[in-house]
């Protein structure tokens, strides 16, 4: 922004006056920097940007304007001249990198929660002392689990600021892999582990890792996570990007992602297929999901791809009111049983669970499934889930009668094409199957009031049936794939119905769920515990671990239900909290008990370190907006019903301003961009807006005559200083380019002066100095600068003569324009706040009706002292060879100015050292304290 | 009675000054005291002076005390005294009318010192006043050659103010050749007071003098003028001057070479 340092050079000449002074002005202000900064700056605590900021600022600013009697007109950014492009591009790749760091503190933030998580945890256990049931099923996973919940929160937690803030869809997925050491510890042979191993998915293989380093595997995991958001440079699994960031991605972009994906996938499933290469049921069960998920790459390639093209079609998409603010979150956890009563015996458990918020609410599940999956591309992208359960509850029955009807199903299936999870069975082994859905309204999300929630059945199933499956798949090679994945559908469901019995059971604990469907999240909590219940009862000959998974599905799934019940958050996070604990009660961490001091202290530095982290986080963000057309649209209606008159610019709005004030059309420039003084501004208003009474006014007449800077020098300051225009010499500074704009005072002089410090030789050191040479001060100059010059680097445009006439003579509107302010429209603006910022009109009347009565009484204002007496000057030039340069360019010099002459001219009447004086103030400013405390003076009568 | 100890090493105060009447002193900080709250006192050279504006800056007092105008004033280097004034009045409320005052201010600089002799010298009180650091912001006064300036008396002055005051808030001040008017228009009507140029001079200090380069209208808060008429005492006379889009002068004079105190006062404009 502006001229590098410009700033800084020109603050000795300028002063500081009140408010007052500006009053009755006409002022041309340059919006675009304003927007800028509100972005910045406008943030609550969380650093997420105020509703509506840019109105907000822009409102209060204007009623200060309004209020001083200021006469504003405001000038937005035309078309961006070709010079600042590449400031802008520099800028663009700023804020990437700077995405990036944000990614990367927010995986830090991750991480360190869960650390600290684990310290309370541990804490807990401690307290609890000798009561602690001790389990000698010591399992390592359940630790990671309750990292991966912690990592869930998180995650929901940071994905509401995101999709508050950053209205693009926000998706996250979570693969999660619960992998129960338990059954591992019973089954212990290789083949078996071998086994587990090869049906690790990619998450899983990360849990085995994290089996040897919970901690490394948790930052892999939030990695994981975190490039699921929309920046992503390095291509994950699909399952961790959703459809509709990759469909927010440029078309090319895209594409290239989306074939890194798919050989990436390929590899994969070649890997696994080796793996499980001697186990064949293992095999072709590897098989088979493989090929599921491939089919569930191409299908959201598919949708992605569609809704890519679409958003290409429909123009630029609308960022500021999304409508479907999504997000996804799947869990998918896999454990083997214990009592796996053949050696080959699998079990896998596996939970999905789905938070899913949509636009729409409604009632019957399927058309319900179908329209979330029109509403919003999200949706989409689930339904494409390759194997579905397309029954609901009350079509369960037909499904199950299907028998082994493969063309029956597969066309059934297909026909009801939704959005229902799916969740693997593998044969022959007590697969316990929990399906939770969620379905609900986005807006009323936030309120938490009412929403739509699904329950999905649980089901267990003991089907036999693995050599048919391995058949199914083996048909389904040949043939097409929509049809394969209802084929596979099939194959399952008729291994289903082989459990009758089993099915009946888990239908009637379904059944609490179902008719609670349309209830709260906290009712919908208790359902599910009584489904878990008789699950359990259900199941009671079953291992624990079936039930601690449960239990701790059902942590995550009030965790993951907290983000959309609004209100009821808090009491399921308390219910949470419960569950946790008696997760941790059943499980020893011996491994995590430290010694008292010790966790204090770690305590201490995660917390510490969190601050810290979050801080960054807050600051990261900040910077990661950017202005849109459709805030300017907002903007100009607001002006329209303060009755400031506003114009748009041909290219730059700071050259239209200054031509204004060159023209006389307005008597100074609102601005905090330096460039204004280079497209000609004569009196430049800067911090208008920081202090409450006083303003920084800047006079070219002042720059020109104790500065000896006029425009065209100023234009050529700007080039060596650098700017939005040109890059300016590398490891040039105010005090270098002023005394080099003093031995080069012309453009034509500072092309010698490029020569010169492109040279490489040292024929400096010959030049003797006579001060009645012409060329004098050029060779002070080089004599004095033979050095640093080794340090400058100048390029080879420098100096560019397109640079000095962007600034000489910029594109700019000349037509004669009449401005005229009008009178704030009160009603207009009350409609306006209520709806932009939710006030009500006792709120607006507050803030608009002192302006209005300002406005309205506008004669026999009050003068201040200042505006007639100026006031001493608020900056000193504080360098030595600064001061040299500006004496060496201007005749007329203002000694107030520098800070050395004033202090040489107290050290002229004084004969007392610095020290003194400091410690006068000292002792001066210690009685001003005590004063102020409390007022004693001191009495020696004789 | 000029007595200028210029570099008089046996002092050991950086500044110290002596005044035959302390009425002076007192007077000069009633005129100022409900105007400004904490205000550096300069000490040169050249003598005593202080500037501050009052809270809203609105107003501008200047004072200056003349190093002649002292019994004896001895400044080795320049200091600036910030003081608090309610403080001073209160220290110098111990000084009678006819006593003498020396201040002096020592290296340190965190204190100054008032000493009250009386007349016939049989009464000495010391006091010792803590000073403060004044952030204050000096103005320059820019030389101005006045359109108009109106010379009277300053009890006249303090009625005007009082009594018109009493009216509404703000005066209207019209200057022509014949006549100076004050005009307040207020909520409850309407009044004005015309003073036109004494043809005979009986009393030097009765005397209304207008010299005027072009006529002046302009309009200003009466409230303040109110609270410069509390500098009446200093001196029989007040000066008006004004320009236009120039703030007002009021100006009281200590008499011959003393100094001076003038308050400068912001017009309200249209």
């Amino acid at each position: 922004m502006g001229v590098k340092g410009l700033w800084e050079l020109v603050a000795p000449v300028g002063r500081r006056v009140s408010m007052d002074t500006v009053a009755n002005k006409t002022l041309a202000i340059d919006v675009s920097i304003w927007l800028t900064q509100f972005l910045y700056a406008m943030r609550d605590s969380e650093g997420e940007l105020i509703r509506n900021a840019h109105l907000l600022g822009i409102l209060r600013r204007c009623c200060k304007l309004i209020f001083y009697n200021v006469k504003p007109i405001f000038v937005f950014d035309g078309a961006t001249p070709q010079l600042k492009r590449r400031t802008l591009i520099s800028r663009q790749n700023q804020r990437n990198k700077q995405k990036l760091r944000l990614r990367r503190i927010a995986e830090k933030l991750l991480l360190n929660e869960l650390k600290l998580k684990k310290l309370k945890e541990n804490k807990k256990i401690e307290s609890k002392g000798n009561e602690e049931r001790v389990n000698p099923k010591v399992n390592p996973r359940d630790l990671y689990n309750q990292y991966m919940d912690t990592v869930l929160r998180a995650t929901l937690e940071r994905s509401n600021i995101e999709t508050e803030k950053d209205t693009d869809q926000v998706d996250i997925e979570a693969v999660h892999n619960h992998n129960n050491n338990n059954s591992m510890e019973q089954l212990e042979s290789l083949v078996e582990e071998r086994e587990v191993e090869a049906q690790l998915s990619e998450a899983e293989e990360e849990g085995d890792e994290k089996e040897e380093d919970i901690n490394t595997g948790v930052s892999n995991f939030s990695e994981r996570l975190a490039s699921s958001e929309r920046e992503q440079y390095e291509v994950p699994d699909i399952s961790q990007i959703s459809t509709d960031s990759l469909s927010s991605l440029p078309p090319e972009m895209f594409e290239t992602i989306v074939s890194e994906i798919r050989s990436r996938e390929r590899n994969l499933h070649r890997e696994e297929f080796i793996k499980a290469e001697n186990d064949p049921a293992n095999f072709s069960k590897k098989q088979l999901e493989g090929f599921l998920r491939l089919s569930q790459t191409k299908k959201e390639v598919v949708k992605a791809r569609a809704t890519a093209y679409s958003h290409v079609l429909h123009g630029r998409r609308r960022i500021a009111s999304d409508p479907g603010k999504n997000y996804t979150l799947t869990k998918i956890s896999d454990s083997t049983p214990e009592n796996g009563r053949e050696l080959n015996d699998d079990g896998q458990f596996c939970t999905n669970f789905r938070l899913e918020s949509s636009i729409e609410s409604n009632n019957s599940k399927v058309d319900e499934g179908l329209d979330c999956a029109k509403s919003t591309s999200n949706a989409e992208n689930h339904s494409e889930f390759c194997v579905r359960h397309s029954e609901t509850k009350n079509e369960r029955e037909p499904v199950l009668i299907l028998d082994r009807d493969i063309e029956g199903s597969s066309q059934a299936d297909v026909e009801e094409d939704e959005d229902i999870e799916w969740v693997a069975c593998p044969p022959d082994s007590n697969c316990n199957f929990v399906e939770h859905e969620w379905t609900s309204n986005v807006q009323v999300e936030w309120d938490g009031m009412e929403q739509n929630i699904r329950n999905r059945s649980s089901l267990c199933l003991d089907s036999p049936s693995s050599a048919d499956l391995v058949k199914h798949l083996n048909e389904d090679d040949a043939e097409e794939e929509d049809f394969m994945t209802a084929d596979i559908q099939s194959a399952i469901y008729s291994s289903l119905a082989n459990e009758h019995c089993l099915k009946h059971e888990a239908e009637s604990c379904a059944k609490p769920c179902e008719s609670h469907l349309e209830s709260t999240s906290k009712v919908d909590f208790w359902d599910k515990e009584e489904t878990m219940n008789s699950l359990n009862s259900l199941k009671e000959d079953e291992n624990e671990v079936f039930s601690r998974n449960v239990m701790s599905s059902k942590v995550d799934e009030a965790l993951h239900s907290s983000p959309s019940s609004g209100n009821h958050l808090n009491t399921c996070f308390e219910e949470e909290i419960l569950n946790e604990e008696e997760i941790t009660e059943t499980r020893v961490s011996r491994d995590f008990i430290l010694p008292d001091e010790k966790l204090e202290s770690l305590f201490q530095e995660f917390e510490n370190e969190r601050k810290e982290l979050h801080q960054e986080f807050t600051h990261l963000k900040s910077g990661s907006d950017m202005i849109t057309d459709e805030m300017c649209e907002e903007i100009r209606d607001l002006l329209r019903m303060l009755g400031i008159p506003y114009i748009q610019a041909p290219m730059e709005a700071e050259a239209q301003c200054a031509y204004f004030n060159q023209i006389g059309l307005v008597e100074g420039v609102i601005t905090e961009d330096s460039d204004a003084f280079l497209f000609g501004a004569r009196t430049v208003f800067r911090n208008i807006f920081e202090d409450k009474k006083y303003v920084e006014q800047y006079e070219m007449d002042d720059i020109e005559r104790y500065l000896g800077l006029d425009r065209e020098k100023l234009i050529l300051l700007c080039l060596l200083l650098g700017s939005d225009y040109t890059q300016g010499i590398h490891g040039v500074g105010v005090v270098n380019a002023t005394e080099i704009i003093r031995a080069f005072p012309s453009f034509e002089e500072l092309k010698e002066f490029a020569q010169w410090a492109n040279q490489l030789s040292l024929e400096e050191e010959r030049l003797s100095l006579d001060p009645e040479d012409p060329n004098f001060v050029k060779k002070e100059f080089f004599l004095k600068h033979r050095k640093m010059k080794r340090n400058w680097v100048v390029h080879d445009s420098f100096p560019s003569k397109h640079v000095m006439d962007a600034y000489s003579y910029p594109v700019i509107d000349t037509r004669s324009i009449e401005f005229q302010c009008q009178r704030p429209n009160m009603a207009q603006l009350v409609e306006f706040c209520r709806a932009k910022f939710g006030w009500d009109s006792d709120k607006v009347k507050k803030l608009v009706v002192p302006v209005l009565k300002a406005y309205d009484a506008k004669n026999q204002s009050q003068t201040r002292i200042e505006q007639y007496f100026h006031p001493m000057r608020f900056a000193k030039i504080k360098s030595k060879r600064l001061e040299n340069a500006v004496r060496g360019i201007t005749m007329a010099v203002d000694e107030e100015m520098f800070l050395s002459k004033s202090k040489q001219l107290v050290e002229d009447v004084n004969s007392s050292t610095d020290e003194k004086t400091s410690n006068m103030r000292k002792r001066r400013k210690k009685n001003t304290k005590d004063r102020r405390k409390k007022y004693s003076y001191m009495e020696n009568g004789p | 009675m000029v007595s200028k100890e210029e570099q008089n090493s046996s002092s050991s105060f950086q500044f110290e000054a002596r005044l035959t009447q302390a009425s002076l002193i007192k007077k000069i900080l009633e005129a100022i005291k409900d105007l400004v709250t904490d205000a550096n006192f300069d000490c040169s050279a050249e003598g005593l002076s202080l500037q501050a504006m009052d809270s809203s800056h609105v107003s501008l007092v200047s004072m200056v005390l003349h190093a002649q105008g002292f019994e004896m004033f001895q400044c080795q280097r320049a200091v600036s005294l910030g003081i608090n004034l309610a403080s001073l009045t209160k220290i110098l409320k111990c000084a009678g009318n006819d006593d003498s005052i020396t201040l002096r201010a020592d290296e340190k600089g965190d204190k100054a010192e008032f000493v009250f002799e009386s007349q016939s010298q049989d009464r000495l009180s010391e006091f010792e006043l803590k000073l403060m650091d004044i952030d204050s912001e000096h103005l320059g006064i820019p030389d101005t050659k006045y359109s108009a300036v109106v010379e009277m008396p300053s009890s006249e002055y303090r009625r005007i103010c009082s009594d018109l005051g009493l009216m509404g808030d703000t005066v209207r001040i019209s200057v022509s050749k014949e006549s100076v008017k004050f005009q307040v228009d207020g909520d409850i009507g309407k009044g004005s007071v015309c003073l036109h140029p004494s043809s005979v001079v009986d009393k030097p200090t009765e005397v209304v003098k207008i010299s005027l380069e072009e006529p002046v209208d302009m309009i200003f808060s009466i409230r303040y003028l109110n609270n410069f008429a509390k500098a009446a005492p200093l001196s029989d006379t007040v000066t008006l001057s004004l320009s236009k889009d120039f703030p007002l002068q009021v100006e009281f004079k200590f008499g011959e070479q003393m100094g001076y105190l003038r308050y400068y006062l912001a017009p309200k404009i249209d």
